[in-house]
């Protein structure tokens, strides 16, 4: 395993094989999708950390999630990876929807988990007043808040160290990054979703109350030919919540897009 | 110091022009403005870090700020010779008030009339027959006001870059005001960057323009009739300037229409404006 480095963009780069490029949330950083690396032998996997999310800094300017967009896709340049399955979560999903917009041919195919069609009205102001605490307060009480709301009541219970990781994801984050996420999550419009081309799979966390399972429903109707898997009893971070079968899900996935 | 947009490898960034090391800096910045916004992203910001230097052959220079937020400002019959070269064309509607103004005569141009060093200014002889080159010094604001006072004018330029205000002649006498012919798609080549305030000493700084070779105007922003100052002044007067508006000073004698016959722009030619302490900006003329 390997750190690349594109000026202050740090990005994992593990394995060989065609690559998958995994791009975290807003909270996350490459560590949201470590619970799946075992499942990923055979495949060149690149984590990125966002510019002002885990080890990446905050860079000057006024990101937007085009912006993130394109500093992933500046360093997947640089890494000299030509055409690459995408996987997102949450956030990340939409900037995966930007880049097989923008570039379809370089893009195998999307796993996308707790997808995210735009924020709702409500989101939206409640993800700029976040913006406002984080800048204010520090991400300590946001940090517990985001555990508590998005983790289900049956992963609490039966596996309590995913409430501590969310938890611990959260509070670690740069305030000022945190904060300039949410305002590009906030503003965030819908990707052009009929020029979405490559083999789509969406998964949705029955329970989740942050990409509810109706957006993801609603996804699977705009993107042609997607698929939509639905994990029982878990909410939004699925990937620590059912790790087993989102890995599952998503090798099956790239096995077959492949 | 000068500031590019640039795309390389199918994405836009900027970065901090070397001349002398013939490289572009390019700056670990994130913006999802770029497109519109150009160099005009770094105004209010930290000055990035820089990630690597590539070499300048090997990026594609942008209009430094592609798509104005607004209308270009533009300012008319700003230099003594200019303004009675134009006074006396036939196509200068304001003639009648005499051919030095009283106050600046200011127009604009549309944000979509912005193309980059480069890029071909289209001429469509269906709609004009007579087009013109202007060369000109252009301001670009850095701070927000209005009712600016002259004193405190230069406090608001964030830097300076080169406009050619392309120009229909005979649209621009059919129409009484200026904006149609000012405006035609292509008619605002900017670039080749943006040189910040400080690098420019506007009372001696070079003005020329060539066209194909032949030197057809040059002059000095020391010879303005209404200086820099005064231009933000009045034009702030009740409207409140912008970070990022863009601000076109006025052109030099020189221009094709002071010419008997007149000298105007056809396919195939190749338009240089040279600004000192900028660089140059060179576009050719292409049939639409």
């Amino acid at each position: 395993m390997a750190d690349r480095h594109l000026g202050s963009l740090v990005m994992e780069d593990q394995g060989q094989g065609a690559a998958v490029v995994m791009i975290h949330g807003l909270g996350g950083s490459s560590n949201s999708f470590e619970p799946m690396m075992e499942g990923l032998a055979g495949y060149r996997v690149l984590r990125p950390d966002l510019p002002g999310a885990g080890r990446s800094a905050l860079r000057p300017g006024k990101p937007g999630l085009r912006g993130l967009a394109s500093a992933v896709g500046d360093a997947l340049r640089s890494a000299g990876i030509e055409r690459a399955h995408l996987v997102g979560h949450s956030m990340g999903t939409l900037i995966c929807q930007y880049l097989a917009v923008a570039a379809p041919e370089r893009v195998l195919s999307l796993a996308l988990f707790g997808p995210i069609l735009k924020p709702p009205p409500a989101a939206q102001t409640a993800l700029k007043e976040r913006a406002q605490t984080a800048r204010r307060e520090g991400m300590a009480g946001i940090a517990g808040a985001v555990a508590g709301g998005s983790v289900s009541a049956a992963s609490r219970a039966e596996n309590p160290v995913v409430t501590a990781f969310v938890r611990e994801s959260l509070m670690r984050q740069d305030p000022a990054g945190y904060a300039a996420h949410c305002e590009a999550l906030s503003e965030a419009a819908a990707a052009d979703h009929p020029a979405i081309q490559a083999p789509t799979l969406l998964v949705a966390g029955e329970n989740d109350p942050v990409a509810p399972l109706a957006m993801a429903q609603q996804l699977n109707g705009l993107i042609a030919g997607s698929a939509l898997e639905v994990i029982p009893s878990v909410a939004h971070w699925m990937m620590m919540e059912a790790p087993r079968r989102s890995a599952d899900l998503l090798r099956t996935h790239l096995d077959k897009a492949a | 110091m000068k500031l590019a947009l640039f795309a390389w490898k199918n994405s836009l960034h900027v970065g901090r022009v070397d001349e002398d090391r013939g490289v572009v800096e390019r700056f670990d910045f994130t913006s999802e403005d770029l497109e519109s916004e150009g160099v005009a992203a770094l105004i209010g910001q930290d000055l990035p870090s820089v990630i690597d230097a590539l070499p300048l052959e090997e990026v594609s220079l942008q209009a430094p700020i592609p798509r104005p937020r607004r209308n270009v400002f533009c300012v008319g019959k700003n230099y003594h010779e200019h303004a009675q070269e134009f006074a006396s064309s036939g196509f200068d509607s304001s003639a009648a008030k005499g051919a030095v103004p009283e106050a600046p005569i200011v127009f604009s141009k549309l944000p979509e009339s912005v193309v980059a060093a480069g890029e071909a200014i289209r001429i469509d002889p269906a709609v004009s027959t007579a087009i013109d080159y202007e060369a000109e010094l252009t301001v670009i604001i850095g701070k927000a006001g209005r009712n600016i006072p002259a004193a405190e004018a230069l406090s608001h330029v964030w830097g300076y870059t080169i406009v050619n205000d392309v120009t229909a002649r005979d649209l621009q006498g059919l129409h009484s005001q200026w904006l149609i012919g000012k405006s035609q798609d292509s008619f605002c080549p900017m670039g080749p960057w943006v040189v910040t305030a400080d690098a420019l000493d506007l009372s001696d700084t070079a003005v020329r323009c060539w066209v194909n070779g032949d030197l057809r105007q040059e002059s000095n922003t020391g010879l303005l009739i209404f200086d820099v100052p005064t231009i933000i002044a009045a034009i702030s007067n009740g409207i409140t300037l912008q970070p990022g508006d863009v601000i076109a000073t006025g052109t030099p004698a020189g221009v094709g229409i002071g010419f008997k016959p007149p000298k105007y722009l056809v396919p195939g030619d190749r338009v240089k404006v040279e600004i000192g302490g900028i660089g140059s900006l060179e576009n050719p003329v292409e049939a639409f």
